[in-house]
């Protein structure tokens, strides 16, 4: 019989004696047993279980399905909260509750199911109701024009560095008489001294005397804005810083603490730069 | 009912699968030692194959529910046992488990192999041990090819499914340890 090459190298019938007759191996007999005994055990344990092969089969389609399922329920839920959203967005009424959330579907239980929840909710406060006083504190009696003026000249920055809200807010409430007292003392004053610099040089309208000195003085507008029953200074608006160093001096020596202070309070505001003699502090 | 021991080895499997323990009996009986020489051969060593032959054993058992005839009965089973090898190889010396390299196939195969003639009254068992030593210096992959070719009785295709090749690497290696072999029992011509 002709033996093509691959035939001859599948099968070597000599090789292959040789090699049976060194095969001899076999596995321990206690293995055996074991394996055996494992086997009949398998097979009293009960009915095999399902085929593996078998769920595979309809395992992918289920899979897939599923996965259908759930992209056109999250959808779905994307789309009605979207809804949802923009209507408590373009709506001044309180946002209607979901009706997922109530459990019901069809606009007239959902109608029903609003009118009794929303009543049970706390009523909205009104926003006066709520806030907690910042606004009373921080407003001041209505400041005169030329106040105003200065506002808007020093800008909001400037405002906000003289009032703090906090403070004010704690102080009106803790100390509402001293508060007054205190606001209706320098409600009438010029601005602090931080104030005082930021503002332009003095204008026209201050003596030849106080022009030497216009880095140190308050300009005259601001003099001019001090109500008129500030009488004390009032011809001391454009004297130098000696004549009101004078006139505190005369105060006190007159006795009229009262009004030596006042006086030692204006001469700060204008001259912040100014050094004030012990004596008459 | 009775287990015939006179059915295939498909059939018998599948009388397993379905509760009948005899039936494993008979497929055990027939397939133990070709298994465990595969094993024993492959890893050189009685303990280790001990552990891997009831490993595959076990596996078999255990996958009894999910048996389908998809192929001959000793390519699934030989399938197993070189898996379960294998693994053994990977976790014990990872990065150097080359299945489907062709290392040691540049031999300098013999122009015409021939067939080896065992002298008449020569010591048979001295031949054994010498063409066990060549199979054991033969390389993993080839060595397994001979092995699935005369241990299971499998053929080229079923080698390559049994090894997860393609035909013509499991053609290949079987054929360069065919030659070696006979190179290596020329002595005993």
């Amino acid at each position: 019989m002709a033996v093509t090459p691959e035939t001859e190298m599948e099968r070597d019938p000599r090789l292959a004696a040789a090699y049976r007759a060194a095969s001899g191996e076999e596995p321990p007999a206690q293995l055996d047993a074991a394996i055996r005994a494992a086997a009949r055990r398998e097979v009293d344990a009960g009915p095999a279980r399902p085929s593996m092969a078998r769920s595979r089969n309809w395992g992918v389609p289920l899979s897939l399905a599923a996965v259908v399922v759930l992209s056109v329920s999250v959808v779905l839920m994307m789309q009605q909260e979207g809804a949802d959203r923009l209507e408590s967005l373009t709506s001044p009424v309180p946002a209607k509750p979901r009706a997922a959330d109530a459990g019901i579907g069809n606009d007239a239980t959902r109608s029903q199911v609003v009118e009794e929840v929303l009543p049970q909710r706390a009523p909205a406060p009104a926003p006066a109701a709520v806030r907690v006083e910042p606004p009373k504190a921080v407003s001041e009696p209505a400041p005169p024009p030329a106040a105003k003026q200065r506002d808007a000249e020093t800008g909001l920055r400037a405002l906000e560095s003289r009032v703090d809200p906090a403070t004010s807010a704690a102080e009106a409430d803790n100390k509402p008489d001293e508060l007054k007292a205190k606001r209706e003392r320098e409600a009438p004053t010029a601005p602090a001294p931080s104030l005082l610099r930021s503002m332009p040089a003095p204008v026209a309208g201050e003596s030849a005397a106080g022009a030497g000195r216009a880095d140190r003085r308050a300009p005259s507008g601001v003099l001019a804005d001090a109500p008129a029953k500030d009488a004390l200074w009032r011809d001391l608006v454009d004297a130098p810083p000696e004549k009101w160093l004078q006139r505190i001096d005369e105060l006190r020596r007159a006795g009229k603490v009262a009004d030596a202070a006042a006086v030692v309070a204006e001469f700060r505001r204008r001259f912040p730069a100014e050094h004030l003699p012990e004596g008459l502090r | 009912m009775p287990t015939d021991a006179d059915a295939s080895d498909e059939v018998l499997m599948l009388g397993y699968r379905d509760g009948d323990a005899g039936a494993f009996d008979v497929l055990y009986s027939r397939h133990k030692g070709g298994v465990y020489r595969y094993l024993l051969r492959q890893c050189r060593n009685t303990a280790l194959a001990d552990e891997l032959f009831q490993d595959v054993w076990m596996n078999l058992i255990r996958a009894r529910a999910g048996y389908a005839v998809q192929a001959r009965f000793s390519t699934y089973l030989y399938r197993i046992a070189h898996n379960r090898l294998m693994d053994h190889f990977r976790r014990n010396n990872p990065g150097n488990v080359s299945l489907d390299d062709e290392a040691g196939m540049a031999v300098d195969e013999p122009a015409a192999p021939r067939s080896f003639e065992p002298e008449a009254g020569a010591d048979v068992r001295e031949q054994a041990a010498h063409l066990l030593a060549l199979l054991d210096a033969l390389p993993a992959e080839q060595r397994a090819a001979f092995l699935l070719q005369h241990e299971g009785g499998l053929s080229i295709e079923e080698i390559a499914t049994a090894t997860g090749v393609t035909r013509e690497t499991a053609k290949s290696r079987l054929r360069y340890a065919m030659a070696k072999l006979r190179l290596g029992m020329q002595a005993w011509q």
